[in-house]
């Protein structure tokens, strides 16, 4: 018996030692694992072989990366410390830029649609059929019936390419780019009332001035690094902060006065602003007479919007219209901020443009830390604008339908003048209506995603089904139009390729190509040139390298107003962020612009009536639509959706809706809630806020059919478009709520 | 955040922090019948049970680093014992988050602020300083932060109701 209690004893003993020794060994191995990690992460100082200058591809504001490289992969993604806009600060999609490159969807192979799958070819057959079907289809039914369709985050090089291939060598300017559903309203607006387009502020202003008038924009959301440069100004110089919002968004929150305005009426309130402005006698009418145009005819129509129909109209009360109209009163430099809050409306150009107003008669323009301030959406609007890749521009800001500005091109690009149309071409609302009417044969688009983002994405897919022939260029297969592509071809994507871009700021920026696209992907400019070449126009595309074609653009700005003769890439290489114009070598870049207060002609006063939006909340569906972004992702998440960190925070819709609407529909946070429209439903969970209008919903856009079902809140938006612009209304449809 | 080896044989780690609604640790384990019936109604299955292994096996908990509480407050409804008494969302006490600054992409030179944008207590229990950085307030422990915040180790942390002197 002793012997084997013992044993027992040993056996026990040995036991706990070896429980002991695990536990201990576990908890070696795992801590020192962490501790580096804390370590590493703590000095924020991610290790890379070679460092590569860039700038983030997402929003407009055009913060400068730094992309750290190791064996040929982008292994580290950091803010460039002397780049004028972020000083080397990012966001949080920024600073996640390493996940989108080498993702499991990358499109690596050129692929071809036979019977309902995509199978692999080679680039040589991919580039001979697209040139033979684009040749055949415009031989059959004229160079009308093609349509390429870009989007607006690429190279300047890029869209000089298209702009050469699509109006200069195929003679059609069908050439569209997303812009359209996002800033179509607000640069017309400048057009409409600077008679050219040039945003005339800069980010420096932001420190200059003492009041922020900000009108349907949440750059909290959309732009946190602009975002925080204004909060840092705000808190330094006590700088004024107006907010123009139907939502108390986390900038409204920031701000000293929020105006929660009615959706859409936003026409009234600014006229309103404008006439007590006028009468309370709080700017000079001598030198607003000497700078515009009909200043009273604008004071005469203005009459009419009373501060009580405001408040009737607007919902906002006599009391915040006299205190934000003594604000800009006694302002001496306010900026003037919007966003798609305006410019996503069936009359956004008109709320630009009274928006527009106010800066105009007060004096705020001409002068440092005063004029409108326009932060595009995405990275190079400014660009696509310059190179003039719409359907209605020709580089450096020419319009098709002038005669000589369509000879100086062709003799650049050395074509016929005669080839290219002096017809505006299509927009891409009509770019589908037209594919619907059969007009429209072909179309090319190049990383954009129409049947997510459009409104009414279920009319959208039956459309693109329509299609004779339609090549996808992207980076990434499937997306939600991928799928309906003839011919996939894989394309290179931010770091895997080099040029040049336009902030929104217009600064001028390298991108160099840090790594090779992976597999047999090609970068943009190849690809086009490639079909370009096939089709008989070697000659017009003999660049060797991307230099060439930039050293080409500068040619067509001599003399405009994005003259930037003075830029070469070794010089942008080492002064960042220089502003056009530079039209000297020796010329250091023009931060303001018409600080000689001297304007391509007199500023033009707009007068607006109010119109409602072609939707309106009625008894059978009693409340707006709003969409929006959230921080975590980008558009259609074609390059957010791959990165598991933002995942994590939302991954799905969402719907905002009231408390009040929560109580009397018995729903708590979390509930699925079902929301539908005359034109199609969602499924999403129940956000519940006080932060919202009770006649409003809240849904991000970021999500589509590749989310899973019922989770568009594209199938929803209406198809009703700016009556100048073009730009869709994503944010009024008349919707209602019910418990899932 | 717990480690593999306690989510593996413990079944249970010092991060979990307990349902919405619990009074005091004393209180759950003195009443808990170990129905399960918080789980099964928890809409985004925030809700587990602890594992064999522990001695708190079979009560009910909230691992934040896997799914956190969206303070819906179900679960309080169904407990047939008063375990988790119904108190509204603004006077639960789960725990209380704290920032970890050195590693903070806001208090560091970047801005990310998911942690105040997803809070389902926004301006209450997060809120942001003059210069963007999150502060904590009054905070109930939810966890949403520390699940969203995108740093690895997680920059915000919660610690829970027992453990907070």
């Amino acid at each position: 018996m002793a012997e084997n209690k013992d044993n027992m004893q040993l056996n026990r003993r040995d036991f706990l030692k070896l429980s002991a020794t695990g536990l201990s060994l576990t908890l070696v191995g795992f801590n020192p694992v962490l501790g580096t990690f804390q370590e590493a992460y703590a000095k924020n100082a991610p290790q890379a072989d070679q460092w590569f200058m860039s700038v983030c591809p997402y929003c407009g504001t055009g913060c400068g990366v730094n992309v750290g490289v190791s064996n040929d992969t982008v292994v580290a993604v950091k803010g460039m410390p002397d780049h004028p806009v972020n000083k080397g600060e990012l966001c949080i999609l920024g600073k996640n830029l390493v996940g989108i490159l080498n993702t499991p969807d990358r499109l690596l192979l050129p692929q071809k649609k036979v019977g309902h799958q995509f199978k692999p070819i080679a680039w040589e057959e991919a580039t001979d059929t697209v040139a033979t079907q684009l040749k055949e289809t415009i031989d059959k039914n004229g160079a009308d019936s093609f349509a390429m369709y870009v989007s607006a985050s690429e190279y300047i090089e890029e869209y000089y390419v298209y702009n050469k291939f699509v109006k200069g060598c195929l003679g059609t300017n069908n050439l569209e780019s997303s812009a359209r559903l996002c800033w179509a309203s607000g640069v017309v607006g400048l057009v409409k009332a600077f008679g050219s387009d040039s945003p005339p502020c800069c980010f420096d202003d932001i420190e200059v001035a003492d009041l922020f008038f900000v009108a349907g924009y949440n750059p909290s959301s959309s732009k946190p690094i602009f975002f925080k440069r204004l909060m840092k100004a705000k808190k330094a110089n006590k700088t004024k902060m107006i907010v123009i919002d139907p939502r108390r968004t986390d900038t409204a929150k920031k701000a000293d006065i929020h105006l929660q305005i009615k959706p859409g009426t936003d026409v009234i309130l600014f006229n309103a602003i404008t006439r007590e402005l006028i009468n309370k006698g709080l700017i000079d009418e001598k030198e607003a007479k000497s700078i515009t145009q009909d200043f009273d005819k604008l004071k005469e129509h203005v009459q009419s919007f009373t501060p009580k129909f405001a408040e009737e109209k607007t919902g906002i009360s006599e009391r915040q219209l006299s205190e934000v109209v003594q604000l800009i009163g006694q302002s001496k430099g306010a900026l003037f901020m919007w966003g798609q809050g305006l410019n996503q409306s069936r009359i956004g150009t008109r709320k630009v443009t009274s928006l527009l107003n106010i800066p105009f008669i007060t004096g705020n323009i001409g002068k440092a830390g005063a004029g409108p301030l326009a932060v595009t959406g995405q990275s190079t609007a400014m660009s696509l604008r310059e190179v003039g890749a719409l359907p209605n521009l020709l580089p450096g800001f020419r319009k098709v339908n002038d005669s000589q500005a369509r000879q100086d091109i062709a003799k650049i690009w050395d074509v016929d003048p005669q080839k290219m149309s002096p017809k505006p071409g299509r927009t891409i609302p009509d770019i589908l209506n037209a594919i619907e009417a059969g007009e429209i044969k072909a179309l090319w688009i190049i990383h954009s995603n129409p049947a997510a983002t459009f409104p009414d994405t279920s009319w959208v897919r039956k459309t693109l089904n329509k299609l004779d022939f339609l090549v996808v260029q992207d980076c990434y297969h499937p997306t939600e139009t991928s799928q309906f592509a003839h011919i996939l071809l894989p394309a290179a994507q931010w770091a895997e390729k080099d040029g040049s871009m336009t902030n929104s700021e217009r600064g001028m920026n390298l991108i160099e190509q840090a790594v090779q696209p992976p597999g047999k992907a090609k970068t943009d400019i190849d690809i086009v040139m490639a079909v370009a070449r096939k089709m008989g126009f070697e000659k017009q595309f003999s660049f060797q390298k991307t230099e060439d074609i930039f050293e080409e653009f500068k040619r067509c700005t001599t003399g405009r107003p994005n003259d930037i003769n003075g830029l070469t890439y070794a010089r942008m290489g080492k002064e960042k962020g220089l502003q056009w114009p530079v039209p000297t070598a020796e010329h250091k870049g023009t931060k303001r612009r018409f600080m000689d207060q001297k304007f391509p002609g007199k500023l033009n006063l707009a007068m607006n009536q109010h119109a409602d939006p072609l939707e309106m909340p009625d008894k059978e569906f009693p409340l707006w639509l709003l969409t929006g972004l959230v921080n975590e992702q980008y558009h259609s998440r074609t390059r957010t959706s791959k990165i598991p960190s933002l995942n994590r925070a939302v991954s799905e819709p969402f719907v905002e809706i009231h408390s009040e609407n929560a109580k009397a529909l018995d729903v708590m946070a979390g509930d699925l809630l079902k929301v539908t429209s005359r034109r199609g439903q969602l499924t999403a969970r129940a956000v519940i806020t006080d932060n919202i209008l009770k006649d409003a919903v809240f849904i991000p856009y970021h999500f589509s059919f590749l989310a899973g079902k019922d989770k568009s809140v594209n199938d929803l938006t209406i198809r009703s478009f700016d009556e100048s612009a073009k730009q869709p209304e994503y944010k009024a449809a008349a919707v209602k709520i019910e418990k899932a | 955040m717990p480690s593999w080896f306690e989510r593996l044989f413990k079944g249970w780690s010092d991060t979990n922090i307990r349902p919405p609604g619990a009074r005091s640790e004393k209180h759950l384990l003195a009443t808990c019948i170990k129905c399960g019936r918080c789980m099964m109604v928890c809409p985004y299955q925030s809700i587990k049970i602890a594992d064999w292994g522990s001695k708190y096996y079979g009560t009910p908990y909230v691992d934040p680093d896997a799914m956190p509480c969206y303070l819906c407050m179900k679960c309080p409804e169904v407990c047939p014992t008063g375990s988790l008494s119904t108190v509204s969302k603004e006077n639960v006490q789960m725990g209380r988050a704290h920032v970890v600054h050195d590693t903070c992409l806001s208090w560091q030179d970047d801005l990310c602020n998911l942690c105040y944008k997803r809070c389902p207590l926004q301006d209450k229990a997060i809120d942001l300083n003059d210069d963007l950085q999150p502060v904590i307030k009054n905070c109930v422990g939810c966890g949403v932060c520390t699940y969203v915040c995108p740093t690895q180790p997680k920059s915000i942390v919660i610690t829970p109701q027992r453990n907070l002197s």
